[in-house]
């Protein structure tokens, strides 16, 4: 079973790369494969309770996010060095998440078969 | 080795088909394998048929069709990027009764499994970001 | 060991702390002017033709390296993690 890791480093509606992102994070796991996704940088304002996106006429990346436990893709970091940047409470998360610092992160990406998203 | 080869900018806004091509290449001038390569985000308008190349500018497209027709390369787009963007070919021009078809016949629209499946069958999977 | 290809200057910031010792690094694009200002490192380097494009052939301080050669290196490691 290869192992991939999406990186979401971009906040929800700056364009479409999160959305496209969390497809292909949902693709991966529907053939099988181990999926993580990590959340870092401006990427953390994704995980914010009560978004709505209907004004902008585009699908909400918070209900997308919530879905995710159901494509078992259950595996989901965020940076612990953003989080203390950005001083954002964590019960404000939509899913239960991982907290790891950057060497950790370093150690998991290393593990990998596969790394996505990290580039725009 | 087998790889697979992503690029995420579109040919006249960014330089990942330069580095995606020089890579590709090499690497199968070195003996090795490339499963698919796969155009996503922008870079799907690498297929449009319709393209004019400024003059003094290098037909980057044209490289891609060499490298297809020497290796048998897929050139695989992203089909859900690429309709959003007006990329479509015959049978998408025929399912939303759109005026022309404008997909290059050397590109395949396929969906996104496709470029799991190639991660999966691939030793290597290198990606070329915008 | 993962090996970083690193293609601006934004790409490098995202990437600090997030590399382990014994990964490598290769400079492409606009990363390639960060060859000048990178300390010497064992496993760091940037394609020959990014440097050449911008001028720094001779003002690099790291290793420039050919198509050719990036192949090698993606196959001496793994995963490939690309950041701009």
């Amino acid at each position: 079973m290869k192992k991939l890791m999406c990186v979401i480093n971009q906040p929800p509606y700056a364009n479409s790369h999160v959305l496209e992102l969390l497809e292909t994070a949902m693709v991966a796991a529907v053939f099988d494969m181990q999926v993580s996704l990590l959340f870092c940088g401006e990427g953390l304002w994704n995980l914010l309770q009560k978004q709505n996106a209907d004004p902008l006429g585009q699908r909400t990346v918070s209900k997308v996010l919530l879905a995710m436990p159901d494509y078992d893709v259950s595996a989901i970091y965020v940076c612990a060095d953003t989080l203390q940047d950005k001083q954002i409470d964590t019960d404000e998360f939509v899913l239960p998440v991982t907290f790891l610092n950057k060497a950790a992160q370093a150690d998991l990406m290393s593990e990998q078969d596969a790394v996505m998203g990290t580039g725009t | 080795m087998i790889f697979t080869v992503a690029v995420h900018g579109a040919p006249y806004a960014s330089f990942a088909s330069h580095h995606a091509l020089g890579f590709c290449e090499s690497l199968l001038s070195q003996g090795h394998q490339l499963h698919r390569v796969f155009f996503y985000h922008e870079a799907v308008l690498t297929g449009l048929n319709a393209r004019v190349v400024p003059q003094g500018e290098e037909n980057i497209v044209q490289r891609w069709l060499d490298l297809k027709q020497e290796h048998t390369v897929e050139l695989a787009i992203c089909i859900a990027n690429a309709l959003k963007r007006g990329v479509i070919n015959e049978s998408e021009q025929a399912r939303y009764s759109k005026p022309a078809a404008t997909l290059l016949s050397e590109f395949e629209l396929v969906g996104l499994g496709q470029l799991i499946e190639a991660v999966a069958q691939s030793d290597r999977y290198v990606e070329f970001p915008a | 060991m993962s090996l970083h290809l690193v293609f601006s200057n934004t790409g490098w910031q995202s990437c600090q702390g997030r590399i382990k010792p014994d990964d490598g690094i290769v400079l492409l694009g606009d990363g390639a002017y960060l060859a000048m200002q990178l300390d010497q490192h064992n496993h760091v380097f940037v394609l020959q033709d990014d440097l050449e494009v911008r001028g720094l052939t001779e003002k690099s301080r790291v290793p420039g390296v050919s198509y050719k050669q990036l192949v090698e290196l993606t196959i001496q490691y793994n995963p490939i993690v690309s950041w701009s």
